[in-house]
């Protein structure tokens, strides 16, 4: 074949992918100029049309066994030919020959293939590997819907406390720059997956797609726990033991501390058709070890048991034997002499002493054992002194009953005295009551720790934190943000909420509260469907906004204008919608001088980027089109904002959806 | 031209120019070696040489380059820099960073995590959005999550050499290399098989001939990249200088450029060093080291009491010749008969 033959064969195929394949193929997200993606699309076109006309299928077919590029090895196009039980694999070069760096990739890639993924214990469901790439905003503050006392009631109010208007993941996303490492307790009441949620959804897929929404949250949520944090989370039957699992697997099946069972009703629904339900979980997970537990309070109960008393103290009185027969322990079967009668006293011989003689002689010299008021009776007691006592709390255990934890019922009317309307007071199908936070938060966070709650629903950790002087951080999208947290808590504020723990806590008034609501994208689409910065967006938003997604600290400077915040304490960025030239580009260099650096972000730039060693300059927004989604505005559970899992899953992993036919396919490779 | 990675990790990070050197020898590196084509390991190292003559032998089974930097340039955050600009600038995810000892390897975990007042990835802005997760020795039995995860870019593994000595030694099959059900396969074997796993060693001089460095080289790893202040191992002759030196920053370079304190000499007026016992002049440097340290000590207290800032608490390092010579002054500080016994429980041997 002479070469100019090779070279029209070469633009003749050129062509056709680029007509019959390239407008099926998806661009990938890269951070790639136009010719990169270009070149790249047409050999994933050309991946796709070799596929098409050695497996005998249809360019459309071909088109879809493309994959995504992410952690491919070098597989371009994956096709199995189930009639032939045949597995197609196609690396593709569009322009210059695949060199041996290609090679090896492309041959470690198939190597992978062919030992299959590993066995593992993990749970997995449709759609586990798609993951948002959540866009960090900026949070607005309104200062209108904020709340404070009017005076300072004590040193210890908490002003700082934020309530924030936005999609739930969204927010987090938000948060994570600044409250990374930073939250001690995070209370969350989750969306439960029954009822009203999914009533309009059919798809079969529902679990999967609620399990993989709580994973996105938890993921964020256990980034922003301290090291001594833990996470409590709510949650009923239906998908307990599910997101048990799916939690040993964010947070290490060792950070795992208990599966509370909290009795959240006291009746029994006479009507219930086959076993009626009395609790809800409670799952709790640590950060680390070194969380720990507080100790509860002693309750009156236990202490009244303290009703002897002598010089030394006051003590509760215990048995003096032990569940053990004289056959079983004979060394425990020994007389004892009653001091004041001087009588001999044996125990029954189906029960012996607790003691060893040894010990009971060195209880008698230290004066540990109770005979009775008048010091005559024949039955032995060991005197328990309260100040003796290994510890000084109780201990939490996993069985919360209503009267320790309170009730749904109790939930309900504290929301009612706190709104007045029992229509608004209905919209919460399980709402918690102020009593069963409280309890948690005695558990895991000491005064002035920082709780949060991205679920807040009708605002009760909230409510709860600020009576147990934490500081709060809430997230709720819903409109009872306004109609009933707000509204709830200045009266929390007002000192005028004397329902719930209010009377437990001794809670007073004081403090306040800032209300933020989420920033919109920053990038949107113009009419013709490119990305431009929010027309939303002012000057200073712009600045703010750029610095979180950079990195930066936002931070802007009286002196100098090209100075909106900083990395280090020599490294500045300045953000700015003009177009600059050489000339001013050579001007900024000269004042950011030899011994600081700066970044550059502007809408665009004439003259060469990289002659000034101290300014690296970005295109704004092409530099950071592919760091996230944006315009995205609603990750909630809402059907119609869901990605159509199943189709795009295949897509995505081949080699998963792959697994079976691949174990087949392996011979027919090993003959090759 | 300067590379814009570089250039712009090294302005990020606003490295001192000793760090920004190494790391526009990394940058060279990675065009000598062309990072995804693997070469055989006399290769690298012909190609090495030609270019850096100081880099004889890499001394390990991968090509492995020290870059030695005296105390207080900054190796944490070149380790951030280095880290950076091979997953920037080459795709590399997985890291695996060597720590000598449990204060280390506390620091280096405290600088990898955001937040944290010196954290190394500040003002990258890939890592900004999604900032690169740390496995350490002490979870990574709880985290096949994050491990197996393949849209995490960049993984940054924290060991403490000790804890990989005492795993790798004795006969029962060692807690890394014993299957874990939930990756499927032992750590170390999935380690193992990485294509691009980068360790650096950080005060590597430290454990060059250890049990777990030796088990390190079983890793396979694409590159090692060490970083000491001291690129020599003691032996009972002499020290042995390192033979994959490819940079060197000496303290006499530091304290010219300014990046390390003047050390200052202390003397005594009219001082006769032969009217005393080899012995009485020992005492005598330990107490006016002593003397010293107390007058500091209280100067760092009136400082913070000034500003508000919290308590700095100074102490002493005092350089014997040998093991035997250290358990010696040991024991005359630990003694009454030295400051009375003051510093019985305030002073330790580091051999």
């Amino acid at each position: 074949m002479s070469k100019p033959n090779t070279k029209a064969k070469k633009a003749q195929i050129i062509e056709v992918i680029a007509r019959d394949y390239l407008p099926m193929i998806p661009q990938l997200q890269r951070n790639w100029t136009p010719e990169q993606h270009e070149k790249n699309c047409l050999s994933r076109s050309l991946a796709a049309f070799a596929i098409a006309n050695v497996a005998n299928i249809t360019p459309a077919q071909a088109a879809h066994s493309i994959i995504n590029g992410e952690n491919d090895n070098g597989i371009d196009a994956v096709y199995f030919d189930r009639n032939k039980n045949l597995l197609w694999l196609v690396q593709a070069k569009a322009g210059n020959a695949p060199n041996m760096g290609d090679n090896k990739k492309f041959c470690d890639g198939i190597r992978d293939l062919v030992k299959a993924k590993k066995q593992r214990l993990e749970l997995t469901w449709i759609g586990k590997e798609i993951r948002p790439k959540l866009e960090p905003r900026i949070l607005l503050e309104d200062a209108e819907k904020s709340y404070h006392a009017a005076h300072q009631v004590s040193e210890n109010d908490i002003f700082d406390n934020r309530l924030i208007f936005g999609d739930n993941l969204l927010v987090l996303k938000a948060l994570e720059q600044e409250f990374i490492g930073k939250i001690k307790c995070i209370f969350i009441d989750i969306p439960y997956n029954t009822g009203s949620v999914f009533e309009h959804y059919d798809d079969g897929v529902e679990h999967s797609i609620w399990l993989s929404l709580m994973r996105d949250s938890l993921e964020i949520l256990r980034n922003l726990l301290s090291e001594d944090g833990s996470l409590w989370i709510t949650i009923d039957d239906n998908e307990a033991h599910y997101l048990k699992v799916m939690c040993d697997e964010i947070f290490g099946r060792a950070n795992f501390v208990a599966n509370v069972v909290w009795q959240k009703k006291y009746a029994v629904a006479n009507d219930h058709k086959t076993i009626a339900p009395m609790h809800d979980h409670i799952l709790v997970y640590r950060k680390s070890e070194s969380w720990q537990r507080n100790l509860l309070k002693r309750t009156e109960e236990k202490n009244r048991q303290y009703r002897y008393s002598d010089e030394k103290g006051v003590f509760r009185i215990d048995n003096y034997t032990c569940n053990k027969s004289s056959e079983e322990r004979p060394n425990l079967y020994y007389p004892i002499t009653q001091p004041n009668t001087g009588e001999k006293i044996w125990p029954s011989p189906t029960r012996v002493w607790a003691y060893s003689q040894e010990t009971h002689k060195q209880h008698l010299q230290d004066d540990l054992i109770y005979w009775g008021k008048e010091g005559l009776s024949k039955t032995p007691s060991f005197k328990r002194y309260k100040d003796k006592l290994k510890n000084q709390g109780i201990i939490p255990q996993t069985f919360w009953s209503h009267e320790y934890a309170s009730h749904t019922d109790t939930a309900r009317k504290e929301i009612r005295a706190v709104l007045g309307s029992s229509s608004l007071a209905d919209d919460f199908i399980t709402p918690k009551p102020e009593g069963l936070i409280q309890r948690v938060l005695e558990i895991a966070t000491n005064s002035g720790d920082l709780v949060l709650d991205s679920f807040a629903g009708s605002g009760t950790t909230g409510a709860v934190a600020h009576k147990m002087g934490r500081r709060w951080i809430m997230i709720e999208l819903g409109e009872h943000c306004h109609t009933h947290i707000i509204p709830r808590l200045k009266k929390v504020i007002d000192g005028e909420d004397k329902g719930g723990i209010t009377q437990a806590v001794n809670w007073k008034d004081g403090g306040g509260f800032r209300y933020y609501r989420l920033a919109q994208s920053l990038l949107e689409k113009d009419k013709w469907g490119n990305w431009i910065i929010n027309k939303e967006y002012n000057p200073a938003m712009l600045a703010e906004a750029l610095c979180k997604i950079e990195g930066f600290t936002y931070a802007p400077s009286d002196t100098f204008y090209w100075q909106h915040g900083y990395s280090t304490e020599r490294d500045f960025i300045y953000v700015t919608t003009q177009n600059l030239n050489h000339e001013q580009l050579s001007k900024l260099a000269d004042e950011v001088g030899e011994e600081r650096t700066l970044l550059v972000l502007c809408s665009a730039f004439r003259g060469q980027a990289d002659i000034f060693s101290n300014l690296t300059i970005k295109k704004i927004p092409q530099q950071i089109l592919s760091r996230c989604e944006w315009g995205q505005d609603d990750y909630s559970l809402k059907i119609e904002n869901l990605p159509k899992a199943p189709p795009t899953v295949e897509q995505i992993s081949p080699p998963k959806s792959l697994q079976i036919p691949l174990q087949q396919s392996l011979f027919d490779m090993n003959k090759l | 031209m300067i590379n814009k990675f570089v250039n712009n990790i090294a302005n990020r990070l606003s490295l001192r120019p000793p760090q920004r050197r190494s790391l526009e020898i990394i940058n060279r590196i990675c065009e000598i070696l062309s990072i995804n084509e693997q070469f055989d390991i006399e290769t690298s190292l012909t190609r090495i040489n030609t270019e850096f003559p100081s880099v004889t032998n890499f001394e390990r089974e991968f090509p492995s380059l020290c870059f030695a930097l005296a105390t207080g340039v900054g190796k944490t955050r070149l380790m951030g820099a280095f880290i950076s600009y091979l997953n920037l600038a080459h795709g590399i995810k997985n890291f695996f960073v060597l720590a000598p000892n449990l204060t280390i390897y506390n620091k280096l975990i405290n600088d990898f995590t955001p937040n944290t007042p010196k954290y190394v990835f500040t003002g990258i802005s890939e890592f900004a959005i999604q900032s690169p997760v740390i496995i350490t020795g002490d979870n990574y039995e709880t985290n096949a999550r994050t491990i197996l995860d393949p849209l995490i870019p960049c993984k940054i593994n924290i060991f403490n050499i000790s804890k990989i000595n005492s795993e790798v030694r004795g006969g029962r099959s060692p807690k890394i290399k014993r299957l874990s059900e939930y990756i499927g396969e032992s750590y170390f074997d999935y380690l193992s098989q990485l294509k691009d796993l980068v360790i650096l060693m950080d005060e590597s001089h430290r454990y060059r001939a250890t049990a777990g460095l030796r088990a390190i080289n079983e890793l396979k790893p694409l590159m090692g990249l060490e970083l000491t202040a001291t690129p020599s191992v003691e032996t009972s002759r002499k020290p042995l200088y390192f033979k994959n030196v490819i940079y060197e920053y000496s303290l006499g370079k530091a304290i010219i450029d300014g990046f390390v304190k003047d050390p200052a000499v202390v003397t005594r007026k009219d001082f006769n060093p032969a009217s005393f016992s080899p012995e009485a002049i020992e005492r005598i440097k330990l107490e006016d080291g002593i003397y010293l340290h107390e007058n500091i000590k209280a100067e760092l207290k009136i400082y913070a009491l000034q500003t508000g800032k919290p308590i700095v608490k100074p102490f002493m390092l005092v350089i014997a010749r040998d093991t035997y010579h250290a358990t010696q002054l040991l024991e005359l500080i630990k003694s009454d008969k030295f400051a009375k016994g003051y510093y019985t429980d305030k002073v330790i041997q580091v051999d």
